[in-house]
Parts: C-alpha cells; structure tokens; sequence
C-alpha cells in the first residue's frame, strides 16, 4: 500500500511494496465491478518484436486500490476510472487503446491521490467539516473549481490551489481526464499529440467526463507552449512509445508513433527530458511510463544532473514487459507538503 | 453505445480557448519569438464556467495581457481595460476578474487558424483542436 505521509526523498530507484508492485499476473484477482472489464481492447498487429499490447484482451481485473494504508483511515472511495464509452474499435485504429501501460499509470495517480493534493492545495472531493465556517468556502462537488467566497476569508487562508498539468501523447485522453478527477478539476488540463486523431478523440473523453477546464492541441511533444510555460507545469505526464523498435519507425506517424520508440525505446523521450526542467514549477511533478528496457538508471541520472529525483510509484510484470511508474520532483519539504487535512 | 458515441461527437462545443492562444508559439526552431500567433476564428461557441476569482488571480502573471486584449479583439471583446490595475484583488475589482474570466476561459474557437506574425505559415483549428504539427520539411 502506498503510504499518505509527505513522500520520503527517494535516493534510488528502490523496490517498493504493496499492490502496486506486483509480480504476479492478474489471476484469481476480481474484477472491479464494470469498470474495467468494459475496456478491453481490440486486438491488432503490431510490426516490432516486442510488442506493447499482449495477444489476449486486455481486461482490466485488478481492482482498484483502496485510498487505505497501514493506520490510515479511508476517507474517499479511489476515483472511478474515466468513462470512454464513446470511444468504439474505429476509434482505436487511429488511438491508442488504453492497455495494461494506462491502467498502471491510472492506478499510480489513484494512489498518489493524497500526495497530489497535499502538495497543490486541492482540497479533497468531500465536504468540509462544519467547524470550518469561518473559511467560508462551498464543499467541492468533485467537478469543477471551487467557488471562492469573494474576498471574505480570503486572507485568513490560502484559497484552494490550481494545477497546470500537462499531458504528452494525451492518446485517449483517459489518463489526463483522470488526473483532473483526481484533482477535483482544480486546474488546467492541457493534452499534446502528435496523431491529430488521438487529440481529437481526447477532448471528446474530457468533454464527456465533464472536465471544466482544458485544452487539446496537436504537435510535438510540447514545443508549441514550451517558451510561454517557463516554470509553469505542476504536473506533466508521459507514457512514451516505450517499445525498442528501429529507429526509421520512430516518427512515421498514425497509431505506430504511440509505441515506436526506436533504440532502446528512448528516441523520443529523449527529446523531452532536457525541457523538463524549464517547464515544471518548483514544485512540479513529472510521471512517466517506463519498461526495464529503456535503462531507468540511466533517465533517473539525466533527470539527476537538473536536480530531480526519482521514485518508483508503481510496478507491474504484465506478460514480456516490466512495466514501472516513476515520478520525479525537485527534493525540498516546505510546509506547502504537509495534508490539507489533518 | 452507438447513440451516445454519435451524440457525444456532435454535441462536441468546446474549442481552443483564448487562455490556450495565449500560451501558443510557432514550434519551428528559431520562432520561439514569433509571439502572438495572429488569431483568426471562424467558427465561436461560448460556454459558462463556474468562475473561481482565485483561480483567474492565479492565471493572470502567465498572461500576456496586451495578447490577451488583441485576442479579445478578434473575437469581439472590446470591454477589458488597456492595462490590469496593480495588485489584483479579488473583491475590490471582482467585475474585472469575471471578464477575464469570460475572455480567458468562456470563449472556444472551434474553427479557424492561427498565423505565425513572421514566416505567415497557417496553423489550422480545427474542431476545437490546434494543429501545432509540424511538415517533415518543417521539422
């Protein structure tokens, strides 16, 4: 289980514990109830030697992980996954389904839930406790920005934080419509892709997962807004095309360039680290989906030279991939890190 | 399945806001300057947003505020003051920030392009979406 105290400093890349880590595959587990299941994909070929999708469906059947931990009472059910029913088979030949990469990178935002919260200000999607009138503020819904109360008490505390969060290869848009749930929509979501078809296919997921605020574009990673957002990302997600491939496939475009990710499966990746540092806030995250074959040590020691370092949130042994969740900040405890709620 | 697939699609209004225009370059090397992209909208819808003042006092330092009021332009917003008054607050000029807001976050082009002012290379908006991609030649 993940813990909820401010996250210790990661020296390494240390093994973790709990039902994020796991060897095993996904048997004798249940299915949580319609979530996942729903979301099997459409089997197609994929033209590289180590492929990123398995031949069987990919059925979600982990459940979710609860927001428990060791003494820690649960006070909110995990955040369901988001609702992708307008998407048909059509629609995953131009976008990338979401597979077993998604569902752990899901599972990895679910759990660092707390975290995120704790370290943006986001108040927590329930009511606060009557005791706390003299804040002044409405109960989150779960949708959309709280409403300040005008001036009044604005003073005596620090009004609800906001996030910038962007997502690369937005694909689906399940990933960065999540992270906004688990936000409570506090902020402004913004989603890259390459694939004009995947953007597209993106914003219908935002919409309909009634996510206010955010915005799809096409383009290259994150070119277009890289000189406007100096020091302005909180949150930046990258499942990459992981998959070693050659390198002429990297960049040929359509649903290929969602896994093609040339030698050792970092071409394109490696175009985005040096960025990072520009762009993420002080006291910005950077979440990214790795296999063992992208050499982690060796992104962790890029990441490193800037002042970041890593932790594994998540790992999973799904079939012939060793999949992992790191997360990566800038080291430092200010108070801002402490739970908005006791 | 197919019902709501098709109503999700068509009921599609949100676009390219202007808070998105505002933090758009020309992602060519060498155009980081070329800043703003001129707007041109064809296609406009408007959609209410529950408007959170904190949260517009906190966009307004990543505001380019002069691309903002030209933005404003294109799409017929003519109201906003030539300068924001300094500091911000959020009950004395309360009104100001619900304009902002509606400029910044309640306006969506759902079609049209944007120009880089330098080399005049068109980048289509196309059903809300920005198509910042660059040609193989471009790259």
């Amino acid at each position: 289980r993940m813990s909820t105290s401010p996250p210790k400093i990661a020296e390494s890349d240390s093994d973790g514990e709990g039902a994020l880590f796991s060897d095993s595959s996904d048997d004798g587990v249940q299915a949580a109830p319609g979530d996942r299941s729903a979301h099997s994909s459409e089997n197609f070929s994929v033209p590289t030697a180590v492929t990123k999708k398995n031949d069987e469906k990919d059925i979600r059947e982990k459940t979710l992980p609860a927001a428990e931990s060791k003494g820690v009472k649960a006070t909110e059910k995990a955040i369901k996954d988001p609702d992708i029913s307008h998407l048909s088979s059509e629609d995953f030949k131009h976008v990338y389904s979401p597979s077993e990469d998604t569902f752990l990178l899901l599972d990895a935002i679910n759990a660092d839930a707390k975290y995120l919260r704790a370290r943006f200000n986001i108040p927590a999607p329930e009511p606060s406790p009557p005791a706390d009138s003299e804040k002044g503020k409405n109960s989150v819904e779960g949708e959309g920005p709280d409403t300040v109360s005008e001036g009044k008490g604005a003073a005596a505390s620090p009004p609800p934080g906001h996030v910038f969060c962007a997502e690369v290869g937005v694909g689906s848009g399940m990933v960065l419509t999540h992270t906004a749930r688990v936000l409570g929509g506090h902020g402004y979501f913004m989603g890259v892709d390459i694939n004009p078809e995947a953007a597209l296919r993106a914003k219908w997921t935002l919409e309909r997962n009634k996510i206010p605020l955010f915005d799809v574009i096409g383009g290259d990673l994150l070119t277009p807004l890289l000189h406007r957002l100096r020091n302005s990302l909180d949150i930046v997600i990258f499942n990459p095309p992981y998959v070693p491939t050659p390198s002429e496939e990297v960049g040929v475009g359509g649903i290929v360039a969602s896994w093609a990710g040339g030698k050792k499966g970092r071409e394109v990746l490696d175009r985005l680290l040096p960025v990072l540092p520009d762009v993420l806030s002080a006291k910005g995250l950077f979440y990214l989906v790795a296999v063992k074959e992208n050499d982690p040590e060796d992104i962790h020691a890029i990441m490193a030279k800037s002042g970041f370092v890593a932790e594994k949130v998540a790992q999973r042994q799904v079939h012939n991939e060793d999949l992992r969740i790191y997360r990566y900040s800038r080291p430092g405890a200010p108070s801002q890190l402490l739970p908005v709620e006791s | 399945k197919t019902i709501v697939r098709l109503w999700c699609r068509r009921s599609s209004a949100r676009g390219m806001r202007l808070l998105t225009h505002n933090l758009l370059i020309n992602p060519m090397k060498g155009f980081e300057q070329a800043f703003p992209l001129k707007l041109i909208p064809t296609k406009i819808t408007k959609e209410e947003i529950k408007f959170n003042a904190a949260f517009v006092v906190h966009l307004l330092p990543k505001i380019d505020y002069k691309v903002l009021l030209y933005a404003a332009s294109t799409v017929g917003i003519k109201n906003l003051p030539a300068e924001l008054p300094r500091p911000i607050d959020a009950t004395q000029h309360v009104d100001l920030l619900k304009a902002l807001h509606h400029t910044l976050l309640e306006i969506h082009v759902e079609e049209g392009k944007l120009v880089c002012p330098k080399s005049e290379r068109e980048f289509p908006i196309k059903q809300g979406i920005p198509n910042m991609r660059l040609n193989e030649d471009e790259v």
